[in-house]
């Protein structure tokens, strides 16, 4: 059976992954767009973010357009894998329940 | 020991974030439709009001505008927008196939009635966004149809008026589904 990841349970995180997850392994979403996507703060995102970097679930690209500063998040494929996982685990849970 | 109903309303949030996302990233293909049917609205009131050996210099000068626009975009956007992603290069590398394929058939078939070409180039364009659909969001099939049964009733039913009404039917089509993309993924 598999297991829930604790990081990736917490509601904010589970957002975040799930957004990122959404992007081809190729494609990197800017800050603000995942910030006025999932309705989060600045910092509230920041520290997540962070969480979720240093479990090697994301990695971040700090770049310049022009003289604005971007940050481009994307997630690793270790984090694809965590996150698959807890999905497995999630429907084990609602079909276990079922059975 | 998390229990069904929260598992359960866990991945309901996750299903909809993950949709939420392909709507919002979908927004940015609304700008190329405005465009397409901006550009689309203007060339068939040229062929309707403009002299016959008018048309192709009007639709010469519009693709010498729109193309460069167009590309431009796509790779600006692609480099600097919302999401940083190369998914322009299929993209553009589709459309260039089915306009050359479009040509090729033309060619081959000698389409000689200047309506007919028109017609042709309309089913190979509304034959593109519904492959679009098809491959991406389902929603581009519905503009792709439509384009095609539009196509083809002004075709059959007012053939004197088939530039106008493509002006104005196919081309408010592409600039009314373009903007509702835009809306639609804020």
């Amino acid at each position: 059976m598999s297991e829930l990841n604790e990081l990736i349970h917490q509601p904010t995180r589970l957002r975040i992954m799930a957004a990122l997850v959404s992007l081809s392994s190729e494609e990197k979403a800017d800050f603000v767009f995942l910030r006025d996507l999932l309705d989060l703060t600045d910092g509230n995102l920041s520290v997540h973010l962070q969480r979720l970097e240093e479990a090697g679930y994301l990695a971040v690209e700090k770049t310049f357009e022009g003289r604005r500063p971007k940050t481009w998040v994307w997630v690793t494929e270790a984090g694809r894998d965590a996150f698959a996982a807890h999905i497995n685990a999630l429907e084990e849970i609602v079909h276990l329940s079922q059975d | 020991m998390m229990d069904r109903n929260q598992a359960a309303d866990d991945l309901q949030e996750i299903r909809a974030i993950m949709k939420r996302t392909r709507v919002a990233m979908g927004r940015r293909g609304g700008w190329f439709m405005v465009i397409g049917g901006v550009m689309w609205l203007l060339g068939f009131l040229g062929n309707h009001f403009l002299e016959e050996y008018l048309r192709g210099y009007w639709w010469g000068l519009l693709n010498m505008i729109f193309t460069p626009l167009t590309i431009g975009l796509a790779i600006r956007m692609g480099r600097t927008g919302e999401v940083r992603t190369s998914i322009w290069k299929p993209i553009t590398l589709f459309w260039m196939i089915l306009m050359v394929y479009c040509v090729v058939m033309i060619l081959v078939l000698n389409i000689q009635d200047e309506v007919g070409f028109g017609l042709f180039i309309l089913l190979c364009v509304g034959l593109g966004y519904a492959q679009l659909g098809l491959f991406g969001d389902p929603k581009m099939v519905f503009v792709g149809v439509g384009i095609i049964i539009l196509a083809v009733a002004a075709y059959f039913i007012t053939p004197a008026h088939f530039y106008l009404a493509m002006a104005f039917l196919g081309g408010g089509l592409l600039i009314g589904s373009g903007l509702w993309y835009l809306r639609a993924g804020r």
